[in-house]
């Protein structure tokens, strides 16, 4: 029932990045489709795990900042999702603990006391699969962290799984060949940095095409950032809504009267 | 006081009117809140939980829109509508709720001439508060009946790279699709908000 469009339509209207065009049909659908306000719950609470674990671009943050976190409501859900990580985390550590049999850490003092061992205890024995599994977990993410340590600061550093290409515009229109690309299995967004020639606007819509000549995703309120010399507008899609194909994103300026202008199109096929 | 003039009605209603009477800005009546009641459900307790879910959406819209009065605007809306109730109830037809909508676009522009609130500021991070978060909360996980534990436990790990994989396996462990899953946890997830509240409270 739920697409990736529709996600993203919520996901852009309460960073407040919907084109105004659509606006009314998503809050006449929450005010009388239950399911639909159910979803933008979801989402939001989704929204705000990326915030809390520092899993957002740039460009949200600063939405999510400035036009999101306007209510004390808003902000009592973040340190509501801050509190449930913590939770979920000490739950983890428990598991570990308690699988691998070890001592109590002298740093117990200083983290909070942790109840999840007794949960475990008390789990159903067919559970025991859980404890192992987290207990394998646990030691994956010790593995995967020493990795990282070890490969040095820039892999520290790099945001979780975040795929960019550059695309230049109409290279199709011009004889050359369609931009393709192959996106990393493991990705799970994708940045599409959206090369600009010529005068540029203080601000931009997107909208992403499919073959079909559908909307897939739009975004408006995107402001251009210096790159390799150029500049560039990012356009961050969700990779699972960029399935193999060909698309074209359509980027539009919008001038001192608020009146958007055709900047260009950007085809690209996405390889299997 | 209020009680006196209010017929028999669930205590959810009556908390409802009484919050209302007490809004010194609000034009409802027990006479008028009855009459809206009426217009938005054939039985009472039905009306009663469409104004809640209208309520509760309108501030989600203002909210979304950038507000920092939501709650202000959406009572504002509910009152506008109420004072027109003698007006269309005889002669609107549709979804009530969308008649709403119509009404908080007015609300809305009008907040946007006046001159804007200021934006709330951010909540300070108190340690003190902050543990007492984190165990009121724990306590809230603990009163949780086991799988649904398990299930936030198991939903909300925070391992980056396995967590799409960890949720279709729960999923698949549970027998429910995916978006189930996803629903299900955000339903617990809800509950134990509502939790923390009351235990900080």
């Amino acid at each position: 029932m739920k697409s990736y469009a529709e996600e993203n339509a919520i996901r852009q209207y309460l960073l407040g990045l919907l084109v105004p065009e659509h606006r009314p049909a998503v809050e006449e659908r929450l005010l009388t489709d239950d399911a639909f306000y159910e979803e933008l719950l979801i989402v939001e609470d989704e929204l705000i795990d990326q915030y809390v674990a520092d899993r957002i671009s740039q460009a949200e943050r600063e939405r999510f900042e400035a036009h999101f976190l306007v209510t004390p409501e808003r902000w009592k859900k973040v340190r509501f999702a801050r509190t449930l990580k913590r939770c979920v985390a000490a739950g983890g550590e428990g598991a570990s603990e308690d699988a691998a049999e070890l001592p109590e850490g002298g740093d117990e003092v200083s983290r909070p006391s942790s109840r999840w061992l007794k949960y475990l205890s008390l789990l159903h024995p067919r559970n025991y699969v859980l404890v192992f599994s987290l207990a394998t977990a646990a030691l994956m993410l010790i593995l995967i962290g020493s990795w990282m340590w070890i490969s040095g600061p820039g892999l520290r550093k790099e945001p979780a799984r975040i795929f960019a290409v550059t695309l230049s515009p109409g290279l199709t229109r011009d004889g050359g060949e369609m931009r393709k690309v192959r996106i990393s299995l493991d990705s799970e967004e994708v940045q599409l940095r959206l090369a600009l020639r010529g005068g540029e606007y203080q601000s931009y819509s997107a909208a992403l095409l499919s073959a079909e000549g559908s909307t897939v995703l739009e975004a408006e309120g995107l402001s251009p950032v210096p790159s390799d010399g150029g500049r560039v507008v990012v356009f961050t899609a969700p990779a699972k809504a960029l399935p193999p194909g060909d698309y074209v994103l359509k980027l539009d300026g919008v001038n001192v009267s608020g009146v958007p202008e055709s900047v260009g199109s950007y085809p690209f096929r996405v390889l299997p | 006081m209020l009680a006196g003039h209010a017929s028999p009605v669930s205590s959810q209603s009556e908390i409802l009117s009484f919050l209302l009477f007490m809004n010194n800005d609000s034009v409802l009546t027990q006479e008028s809140f009855d009459a809206l009641l009426a217009w938005l459900g054939p039985e009472r307790e039905q009306g009663g939980k469409t104004y809640e879910d209208i309520r509760r959406r309108l501030i989600k819209i203002f909210t979304c829109r950038g507000c920092h009065e939501p709650e202000v605007l959406a009572d504002t809306t509910i009152d506008r509508v109420v004072k027109r109730l003698k007006e269309i109830e005889g002669s609107y037809t549709g979804d009530r709720a969308l008649y709403f909508y119509g009404v908080a676009n007015n609300v809305h522009l009008e907040y946007l001439r006046r001159k804007p609130a200021m934006s709330h500021p951010p909540p300070k991070a108190d340690p003190e508060e902050v543990e007492r978060e984190y165990q009121c909360l724990e306590s809230c996980l603990e009163r949780l009946p086991p799988n649904n534990r398990e299930l936030v436990l198991q939903y909300y790990q925070e391992d980056k790279g396995a967590k799409i994989d960890n949720r279709r396996r729960l999923a698949e462990r549970l027998g429910v699709a995916l978006n189930a899953l996803r629903i299900r946890a955000h339903r617990i997830r809800a509950a134990l908000l509502v939790c923390m509240q009351d235990c900080l409270d």
